[in-house]
Order: C-alpha cells, then sequence, then structure tokens
C-alpha cells in the first residue's frame, strides 16, 4: 500500500529535482525529532522513577514535553500536508486510485487530468499534480475535506469501498477557473463570454458547470468519470 | 504539621500525574509520528495529523504539572512542622 521512507526518498522525480527539497527534509527532521521525544521521555522514566518533579527531570521534561512538541507542532503539520499533495500519497491507495492515476500519467491519453498532466499545465511545481485540480479534497484543504479523507482511508483499509469512485460534490468550476480564468486564450472564446464580452455569469457561479462541455476529467474502465 | 505535608505531597501528587498524563500524550503522538514518517501511510498521516491537538494539550499539561510542582516546594510549611521538639501540650507554657 505504501512505499515506505526509504522508497520515497529514493524515487525521482519528485519535485522534478533530486533529493533535497524541503519536505525531505521536513519528513527527516520530523521523524528526528518524534524520535528524540520518546527517547528523552523514557529516559526520563528510567533515571527519575517517581520523582518526576525533581529538577533535573523537570529540567528534561521541559525539552522532551515543551520544546520539541511546539516544534513539531509546525514542522510536522506543514511537512505531511505538503507531502500530501504528491501525487504519490494518492497513489498509495492502490486498488482504488491506481486507474486514475495511471489514466492521468498515460502519454496518449485524452481524458483533462492527462492532457494537463502530460503538458505540464496545472501545477506550479510538478508532482503535485491530482492536487492541483483536486485541491478542496484530502488531507490539504477544509476540516471537513480532511475529515472525509481520513474517512476514505478508513473505507480503503476496511475494503468496504466501492467503485467507481465518485466524488461526493460535483467538481466545481472554481477549480478550473483558478488558472483559465486569467488565461487569454479562454477569455476570447465567445461561449465563455455574456454579452458585454466578459466572463458569463453562469461560469462564475457554476451554474453551467465546465464538465458540461469540456472532456471527462478521468477516462477510468473505459467510461467517464 | 501533618496538614502541611499533606498539602505540599498533595500538590506534589497532583504534578507528578500532569507530567505523567503530559508524558502518555505527547509520546503517543510522537510515536504516530515516527510510525507516519517511516511507513508514510496515508492512515498514519492521517492520524499524526489529527493527533496535533493532543500534543498541545500534552504541553499544556506539562505547564501545569511544572507549575503546580514548583508551588508545592514553595508552599512554607508553619515553624511547628520544622520544630520536632514542639507539642501542643507545651505550646501555652511560659
Amino acid at each position: 500500500m505504501t512505499m515506505g521512507l526509504l522508497g520515497f526518498l529514493r524515487s525521482t522525480p519528485r519535485f522534478g529535482e533530486g533529493w533535497g527539497s524541503w519536505v525531505d527534509w521536513g519528513i527527516l527532521i520530523s521523524l528526528g525529532v518524534c524520535t528524540i521525544i520518546v527517547v528523552l521521555i523514557a529516559t526520563t522514566h528510567l533515571l527519575y522513577r517517581r520523582r518526576a518533579t525533581a529538577r533535573p527531570a523537570l529540567v528534561l521534561s521541559l525539552v522532551s514535553l515543551g520544546i520539541l512538541p511546539l516544534t513539531l507542532l509546525p514542522l510536522g503539520n506543514f511537512t505531511a500536508v505538503e507531502y500530501a499533495k504528491q501525487e504519490q500519497f494518492c497513489a498509495t491507495c492502490h486498488a482504488a486510485m491506481q486507474p486514475y492515476v495511471d489514466d492521468m500519467r498515460a502519454p496518449n491519453g485524452k481524458s483533462l487530468a492527462a492532457l494537463h498532466y502530460q503538458d505540464n499545465l496545472a501545477p506550479t511545481q510538478p508532482g503535485i499534480q491530482c492536487y492541483a485540480c483536486h485541491a478542496n479534497y484530502g488531507v490539504h484543504g477544509t476540516f471537513k475535506a480532511k475529515l472525509q479523507g481520513l474517512s476514505d482511508a478508513y473505507r480503503y483499509v476496511t475494503g468496504t469501498f466501492t467503485t467507481p469512485i465518485r466524488l461526493r460534490s460535483p467538481f466545481k468550476n472554481e477549480e478550473c477557473l483558478k488558472c483559465h480564468l486569467s488565461s487569454r486564450l479562454f477569455r476570447t472564446v465567445r461561449l465563455h463570454q455574456d454579452m458585454q464580452g466578459q466572463v458569463s455569469a453562469p461560469l462564475i457561479n457554476g451554474t453551467v458547470a465546465c464538465g458540461m462541455c469540456h472532456a471527462s476529467g478521468h477516462l477510468v474502465g473505459g467510461g467517464e468519470s | 504539621m501533618g496538614a502541611a505535608r499533606d498539602r505540599s505531597s498533595d500538590g506534589d501528587r497532583w504534578a507528578r500525574r500532569l507530567i505523567t498524563a503530559a508524558e502518555v500524550l505527547v509520546g503517543g503522538v510522537a510515536v504516530l509520528g515516527i510510525g507516519a514518517w517511516l511507513t508514510l501511510n496515508p492512515i498514519l498521516l492521517l492520524l499524526f495529523l489529527f493527533s496535533q491537538p493532543l500534543l498541545l494539550l500534552g504541553v499544556c499539561l506539562f505547564a501545569a504539572g511544572a507549575l503546580a510542582s514548583d508551588a508545592s516546594r514553595r508552599s512554607p510549611a508553619p515553624s511547628s512542622a520544622r520544630d520536632p521538639a514542639w507539642s501542643p501540650a507545651g505550646a501555652g507554657r511560659k
């Protein structure tokens, strides 16, 4: 289900560059801080059994229960959220998500996902193509989306998910417009314009879905998704 | 004498309990973090993210325990507690 830390650190490309991106360092430093916390707590217990309030024990505890957790809080959070943007993170649920990742990576794919991926149109940095369009889903996004991601992960592990995978709500136009709205090509298409030549309001507010005219996001299993 | 000592030891006992609770919370999150980062398992990573408030709670519990420990150390014992020769019977004699 997962490649593990060593596999991730050896895999390339991730951000289109070799090992040493800040996510790599964030993961290693977070792992190191967690390990030091556990070791210090164990050491404090061994050395100061039943004397947890002795001054030397309190000094050790200040590091393990104060300074290091407060360091881990922002570091671990941001590293986890940034790592979760990676397409490898999405693909770790192989049985459910691999067809979508394969569709995206297909060299001659005709789905929107494949077209964006092959031409590197979507992301600001390579390796986060899933997140670029599904930014409101999963770990990165609203708290509700995070909870949904957790429930999806639970369903995957327990094998209670159903195929084909369905989005919980229709794909929002804003996920397309966040990139395309400022595009000259998009703005000059007559169908996208209102009578005044501006981008039409139904497109912006989602009344008219982009998917009504454009190719499906993913073409999985011979059908549209 | 006994009452002052009891209060001090009560405070210390509470401090130890708070610190132990903090160790459980912070240690648990750290162990989860080790598992999450070693395996990069998405479920463990999500659980690690959702357990961050426990980390903060652990820090607060440690702070409370440290303050309680400091307070119990500072609480002054009455002079009677320091003088083992003192007895209530002799206190009224001159």
